[in-house]
């Protein structure tokens, strides 16, 4: 009896796989032909709601789960605000729709892990809200959650103009459950919108966005003999003297906006792609326990400009990315009956960071079954950052070149292999950090610490492989696996994703 | 089109030879130029200053720049403490040291001329704080012990000091909450709420060069109810008090003697404040209970500014006049402190156990004052500037726990080594 239903169950299976019609080898069909696509390269242009009706000519959606793992390799430096490896499993749902003239996209996911050994960050989005963060020595596990869902709409007027409009939130929770217990919780909201004009052969399109950003921190602890020092760190090893100790509620509030104009060919033609793009960003952080007292805040200005070509079987990108980061701190006058007078704000932090790409890619189609894309990218990183008072500077320039190859193999109609192979190294042309002479020697260790994690000469190597298989109903099925080694870190990822 | 493409990586090109090392930080609108116009004693007026030492502490970044100059120091603006420090020869031919002190300066003009009061510094000629153990212990539990605090008095001197007559005094206000108090008497009294006065007819209690004099909360054998605690029952003398509160009681000890309680506000007992936020001194006071207790009780107003409103107080509290106080130690946690408690004419600075509010590393830990050198007699002699962040080292362990080789922290460590001062060590 058992061995019938184990036989049944057997067949059914294969059934399944056998019985996938010629609809859901279309879906294969679009999978191989995502191999071939250079829409990555072009990432900047399509964030213009405008233009997201040219990423593609067919519909495709899907549904993932993931795991992902990352570990930093022992006696390597690492960014201590990053922690020494994450362990996320998530579920994402992402669908491109194509109907008469419209565009529909949207996207949902969830993702629940683990960041380790986190040291001196009790802050969440250390990218957004650098150098402000809000440290302490011991550090620690940290758990995540992460929610996010949005999507756009592009259409057209007419023949000659388009529009598009997104909009998408994330909300995240980082927590700790043993001293010192730091909750965070993050919120952003992103909205666009952009109009274009279609010319013969080209389009050219404008978009302007804002971003809304918010976060909040407290830090507890429930040992009886009491707490840690927390400190507000002020970059490159400084921290704000006065309020060490204090301030174990903060939060961050702030916006960012910007403009683009942006360049592609029209649909099915070869052509230039372009973007310039202008965005500021400014936030405060605030300390909630001492009648809101806004301790620091930060301009941001990024000017991006981007130039490239798209053909049907190749495509060569640049782009030069410009950010200037300016910190102030508001200095206060002398407490009385809890109140502090704002007295002075002064910038006493600047980054200035210039990344120059130039990538490309080259595919080709060998017969109906095999398709081979080769894609090679140069980089040029120059980051600049000071302190004043207490001084400290420190500056990295960088060069990295990547070279990946991937292949694919369509054993049948209903079966897709691919594996991806690449190489990739960082070198460090110029690494100097000048230490300031004044201040708490741990902080002043992590910064040299996160310098010579981001100054180190790197190289890595990763591999994925992939099946895709039909399955009824226009489905597909596509299982990867993953892995990237680099000098620094080792990480994994399985997903299987569900495609139609 | 191919034109527009080669016009992009031009311009692509030229973008990236701009170098962005430049400007912010510490731009000449975020600098102050500061002269200090100091204000010398009567005896020192018409004198050169010499080995001028001038301190700018930076409040808000910890960084403290010092010049030997009075003119043209160039800061960035900020909330500053100021420090003055020089010597001067008197026309009899000794030196004189000068001080003086400035705190909470708000630098936020271009340039500015601070004014400043510099006074002669005083040899005591009296006992001195040599340590104050207010962290107390901790039981094998986790939890608190009280009753081992303790304040040990040392005689610097090369001669016989009598303590009869000695009030140990706690200050009023907190070193980490400050009000803008009236009047401010600070620079006539402290403003006290706990005096305790060794008892004696002038002569009954001689303290000899280089001995010391032990006043403990409580003169027990703590051992007993905590094996993590030391001894006390040798001390010279205890404060002990009648409590109103049958479920706080104090413990009179049979074996030290009590000292003379004068006021203190507390309806129970007395201790030392365990994180360290007070100022602990002692005074020699020239009239008697009764009429320090009719005479010396002054009101003050402040006002409390909260985001519910402002709140005007108003309250009562003992004064204790500068001239009468002998030494006074000031101590706070770093992350907390506002301001010292008493004219910087007796304590300049401040000392700590921990850094911040509830440092859970405070405890078996106290503040120690620091040795100077031993003299031909081999007696130790500790500094003494009337500066706490100078004459004290902080989180040390106490010179009981020392002597005793008692637990020193939770881990049941005991304490092997015997300092004077909780770093130098005393060599056998």
């Amino acid at each position: 009896m058992r061995h019938t239903l184990l036989l049944s169950a057997l067949v059914s299976c294969g059934h399944l796989f056998c019985v996938a019609d010629n609809e859901s080898t279309y879906t294969i069909k679009h999978l191989q032909e995502e191999i071939q696509s250079s829409s990555h390269l072009f990432s900047t242009v399509y964030a213009n709601p405008a233009l997201k009706g040219l990423i593609r000519d067919h519909s495709l959606n899907n549904v993932t789960v993931g795991w992902e793992k990352t570990s930093a390799r022992n006696g390597q430096p690492y960014l201590p605000a990053e922690g020494k490896g994450e362990n996320f499993t998530s579920f994402d749902a992402e669908s491109y729709l194509r109907h008469d003239n419209y565009t529909l996209t949207g996207f949902a996911g969830y993702s629940n892990g683990k960041i380790k050994s986190v040291k001196w960050c009790e802050t969440s989005d250390y990218d957004m809200v650098y150098p402000y963060i809000l440290a302490d020595s011991t550090g620690g596990d940290m758990k995540s959650e992460l929610y996010r869902f949005g999507g756009s709409v592009s259409s057209s007027f007419s023949s000659k103009a388009i529009y598009g409009a997104s909009v998408g939130y994330e909300a995240g929770l980082n927590y700790r459950n043993v001293d010192p217990r730091p909750r965070n919780v993050t919120g952003r909201l992103d909205i666009s919108a952009g109009i274009g004009l279609k010319t013969n052969r080209l389009i050219i399109a404008s978009a302007i966005d804002a971003m809304k950003y918010k976060q909040s921190n407290s830090v507890e602890f429930v040992s009886e003999l009491g707490v840690e020092k927390l400190y507000h760190l002020t970059g490159l090893g400084t921290d704000y003297t006065r309020f060490a100790g204090v301030g174990l509620s903060t939060y961050y509030t702030g916006w960012r906006y910007g403009i683009s104009v942006d360049m592609h060919p029209c649909d099915n033609c070869s052509g230039p792609v372009a973007s310039v793009s202008f965005h500021r960003l400014s936030f405060t952080n605030i300390l909630t326990d001492l009648n809101k007292l806004p301790i620091a805040d930060v301009r941001q200005m990024e000017y991006r400009v981007e130039a490239g070509w798209r053909g049907k079987s190749f495509a060569v990108n640049s782009h030069v990315n410009i950010v200037r980061r300016l910190g102030n701190e508001n200095i206060f006058g002398d407490a009385t009956s809890g109140s502090y007078p704002e007295i002075a704000s002064l910038t006493l932090y600047v980054c200035n960071s210039v990344d120059f790409r130039l990538s490309g890619m080259y595919s080709l189609a060998v017969d109906n079954r095999w398709t081979m894309t080769g894609e090679l990218t140069g980089d040029y990183n120059h980051n600049n950052q000071i302190h004043s008072s207490p001084d400290a500077r420190r500056i990295i320039n960088n060069i990295c070149g990547n070279a990946s190859l991937r292949v694919s193999y369509l054993k049948t109609p209903r079966l897709l292999l691919e594996t991806r192979v690449s190489y990739g190294y960082r070198n460090n042309i110029t690494g100097r950090f000048y230490m300031p002479d004044e201040g708490v020697t741990a902080i002043i260790d992590a910064a040299e610490t996160e310098y010579l994690a981001q100054s180190r000469n790197v190289s890595y190597a990763g591999a994925t492989v992939s099946a895709s298989i039909a399955l009824p109903e226009k489905l597909a099925l596509k299982i990867t696996a993953s892995s990237l080694s680099t000098t620094l870190n080792n990480s994994y990822s399985i997903s299987a994703a569900v495609f139609f | 089109m191919k034109r527009i493409y080669l016009y992009l990586m031009s311009l692509i090109s030229m973008l990236t030879l701009i170098s962005c090392d430049d400007i912010l930080a510490g731009s000449d609108n975020d600098n102050c130029t500061i002269t200090l116009s100091v204000t010398l004693p009567d005896e020192a007026k018409g004198l050169t200053p010499e080995n001028l030492t001038i301190s700018f502490l930076n409040i808000s970044t910890g960084k403290t720049t010092v010049s030997q100059s009075p003119a043209g120091n160039r800061l960035l603006k900020g909330l500053y403490d100021i420090t003055y420090e020089a010597e001067v020869t008197l026309p009899n031919g000794t030196r004189g040291n000068l001080r003086g002190k400035k705190t909470s300066v708000v630098l936020t003009a271009s340039s500015a001329v601070i004014d400043m009061t510099a006074y002669f510094t005083v040899d005591n000629d009296d006992l001195i704080i040599c340590e104050v153990f207010f962290t107390g212990t901790l039981q094998s539990s986790g939890n608190q012990y009280h009753g081992d605090d303790y304040i040990k008095l040392y005689n610097n001197t090369d001669h016989v000091v009598y303590a009869d007559g000695l009030t140990l005094f706690e200050s009023k206000f907190t070193t980490t909450q400050k009000f803008e108090y009236t009047p401010d008497i600070m620079n006539e009294a402290m403003t006290v709420q706990a005096l305790y006065t060794v008892p004696g007819s002038g002569t009954d209690h001689p303290v000899e060069p280089g001995e010391y004099f032990l006043i403990a909360d409580t003169g027990i054998d703590h051992r007993v109810a905590n094996p993590n605690s030391f001894d006390l029952s040798h001390a010279d003398f205890e404060w002990f008090d009648l409590s109103t509160k049958p479920e706080h009681v104090d413990i009179d000890s049979p074996y030290v003697p009590n000292l003379d309680k004068w006021y203190c506000y507390t309806l129970s007992f007395w201790v030392l404040h365990n994180r360290g936020f007070k100022a602990y001194g002692i005074a020699r006071i020239p009239v008697d209970k009764e009429t320090y207790r009719k005479n010396y009780l002054y009101s003050y107003d402040y006002e409390i500014i909260a985001e519910a409103g402002t709140f005007p107080m108003s309250q009562s509290a003992y004064k204790l006049p500068n001239e009468w106080i002998v030494d006074v130690v000031n101590c706070s946690v770093q992350s907390e402190m506002e301001w010292t408690v008493c004219s910087p004419l007796l304590d300049m600075g401040w000392t700590n156990c921990g850094t911040i509010d509830h440092d859970k590393t405070r405890y078996f830990h106290s503040v120690r004052r620091k040795l100077l050198f031993l003299d031909e007699n081999g007696r130790p002699v500790f500094k003494d500037t009337n500066n706490s962040s100078e004459d004290f080292n902080p989180m040390c362990i106490p010179s009981e726990i020392e002597l005793q080789g008692t637990i020193i922290d939770l881990m049941g460590n005991r304490a092997t080594m015997k300092t004077y001062d909780g770093v130098t060590p005393i060599e056998q």
